[in-house]
């Protein structure tokens, strides 16, 4: 029987629980045993979804350390001995796995939006316009970051789960986490339905595409290029260097969509963009496109929308 | 203080060039930049040497002698040594690989802090700065969108990490790892007249594994634990799109579309 165990970012639990749908589709023909490993606190909600969840002795912040977590998680390795290690590519994430498969020997793949029953990894290359088929020839464990919300997994939380703890031997590094400074009123953009997203063609009129998204109950996203000129923080950033989203209406205004701002919308249902340019590569992949300008389209929509919830037709 | 900054000339995304006839990209049409996020790195390094002129900033490449241009431009621009590892034998290494490697050259090398980006635009894996301090023990981070030089006399430095939802402060005691995220407003040092045709091939080091010493087999793609089975174009299905103008017949047509769809309430 397989073992495999799921690194839980305690800033994305459902995001990590997600990846029991990698071990399915890793291991379709094998039976296989999942662990849960939190590695900074317990993540009860984890609960129900593994065969097993480990949770450290004790909980410290200071511990939020990439050298740290990766002797953690390499130690429990040795004990454990999993056949694959499946890490959220999450900000810690993409810092603890290069040092756990340094630790391991171990080959690492990064950033997976696809596997192959024969253990094929599949990620994105140059720039996305790529797909790469990567196998791991070590004999270590199959070790892979997962891009979050490019795998969900549906089922209820009903496994009777095994709850261990480990003791934590810690050495402290030299790393000290001091604060975490949140944005209020941001939300996770991965899980609206509605996103207005602006690109380089709408930088300067970027409050009324907050307006608009406030109109339609849904939420702000941008390019990188609005996000690189410090226009908006970068947790809103959708594309290959941000996060990958499925939301059911996609508005994109000014956006050109070159192929790494495209490569983040997974499965939107609906897109609508609004570009001066026709030819641009967003428009065909487009439901509807609004050609012109980007102010001239704000401010009648939000116009629009106004008026009929104000019942003037 | 000695600063060592790890740089990477990387294929240009707007010139990619493929052959969809033969399914190979045409590298050779492909236009070389220095990666973005390594620009940011090195610009802050020469920054810091711009106020403190002690400062020693020393980058340090993996890559073919093609790249030597780039690394001339960088030294016309303030750096005060280049060094690039150069061997055939390192041709098609992983980041595993590539990282051993580095890290051999680096274990030899003293520095306070080596720098970095924290994705490249070729690879985009984000390994290297992390598996380097592995391999030399010491502390990393990426994800870093600014520092705090404050503190750096007591030996340390503040950075700020962009974290999934919120920033994330920390301290990390130097020597370190330090990844940082793409800034255009921090750009590199503007190259002078007189710099432009500066004889500078004293200030760059090659070395090949003739100086570091790897089994032909550790190395390379015969060392990579890590193969590409099959890459293939990426295709995105095309939609039967619809255009209007912004127009209020256009603007009409985009309320009736969200109301058929259920994404505003009439």
């Amino acid at each position: 029987m397989k073992k495999v165990v799921v690194l839980l970012d305690p800033q994305g639990v459902q995001i990590s629980i997600d990846l029991l749908r990698v071990a399915r589709e890793l291991y379709p023909e094998e039976s296989y045993r999942t662990y849960g490993l939190s590695v900074l606190k317990a993540c009860s909600q984890a609960q129900g979804y593994f065969d097993e969840l480990l949770v450290p002795s004790e909980e410290s912040v200071e511990s939020f350390d990439p050298k740290t977590l990766a002797q953690r998680v390499s130690d429990l390795v040795r004990d454990y001995e999993w056949d694959c290690i499946l890490v959220p590519a999450t900000v810690l994430g993409r810092m603890v796995a290069p040092r756990i498969a340094a630790r391991l020997k171990t080959g690492l793949v990064a950033d997976v939006t696809g596997v192959t029953g024969g253990l094929g990894m599949i990620r994105p290359a140059f720039t996305g316009r790529m797909l790469a088929t990567i196998k791991n020839r070590s004999s270590g464990p199959l070790l892979m970051t997962v891009r979050p919300h490019t795998f969900r997994y549906h089922e209820e939380a009903l496994r009777p789960t095994l709850v261990r703890s480990y003791e934590i031997n810690d050495v402290h590094g030299s790393t000290k986490f001091l604060e975490q400074i949140s944005h209020p009123g941001i939300g996770d953009i991965r899980e609206g339905k509605v996103l207005v997203s602006a690109g380089g063609g709408a930088t300067r009129v970027f409050p009324l595409v907050e307006e608009l998204a406030a109109e339609l109950g849904g939420m702000v996203a941008a390019s990188r290029k609005v996000v690189d000129g410090g226009i908006a923080p970068r947790f809103i950033q959708v594309g290959q260097s941000g996060k990958t989203v499925s939301p059911r209406l996609y508005l994109a205004v000014g956006i050109s969509g070159s192929i790494q701002h495209v490569i983040g919308l997974k499965n939107a249902q609906f897109v609508i963009s609004v570009n001066k340019d026709r030819n641009a590569p967003i428009c065909s992949l487009s439901d509807l496109v609004v050609e012109g300008d980007a102010l001239e389209f704000l401010e009648s929509m939000i116009g629009l929308l106004r008026s009929k919830k104000n019942g003037n037709n | 203080m000695r600063i060592l900054c790890l740089v990477k000339p990387v294929p240009d995304a707007e010139s990619f060039d493929y052959d969809y006839e033969r399914n190979v990209l045409r590298r050779d049409r492909v236009r070389m930049i220095l990666n973005p996020d390594d620009t940011t790195a090195l610009a802050r390094a020469l920054r810091f040497k711009e106020e403190d002129p002690t400062t020693y900033v020393e980058t340090v490449s993996m890559a073919p002698k093609g790249v030597m241009a780039h690394l001339e431009d960088l030294v016309r621009r303030g750096v005060d040594r280049a060094t690039l590892i150069s061997d055939t034998c390192y041709l098609g290494s992983d980041t595993y690989v590539t990282s051993k490697v580095l890290a051999t050259y680096l274990a030899g090398a003293s520095f306070d802090i080596l720098f970095c980006g924290t994705h490249t635009m070729d690879g985009g894996t984000g390994h290297v700065g992390h598996q380097i301090a592995e391999f030399l023990d010491l502390p990393s981070l990426s994800d870093i969108s600014d520092i705090d030089w404050t503190k750096v006399d007591q030996g340390e430095v503040e950075v700020a990490v962009d974290g999934e939802d919120s920033i994330l402060r920390y301290s990390i005691a130097l020597p370190g790892v330090l990844g940082f995220l793409y800034n255009p407003k921090i750009k590199l040092p503007y190259l002078s007249y007189e710099a432009m045709n500066e004889d500078c091939t004293d200030r760059i080091l090659v070395l090949s594994n003739e100086d570091l010493n790897f089994d032909t087999n550790e190395v390379g793609l015969k060392g990579s634990l890590t193969w590409v089975e099959s890459l293939e174009v990426r295709t995105y299905a095309k939609k039967d799109t619809q255009f209007v103008g912004t127009n209020a017949e256009g603007i009409g047509r985009v309320y009736q579309f969200l109301l058929n769809h259920g994404l505003v309430e009439e």
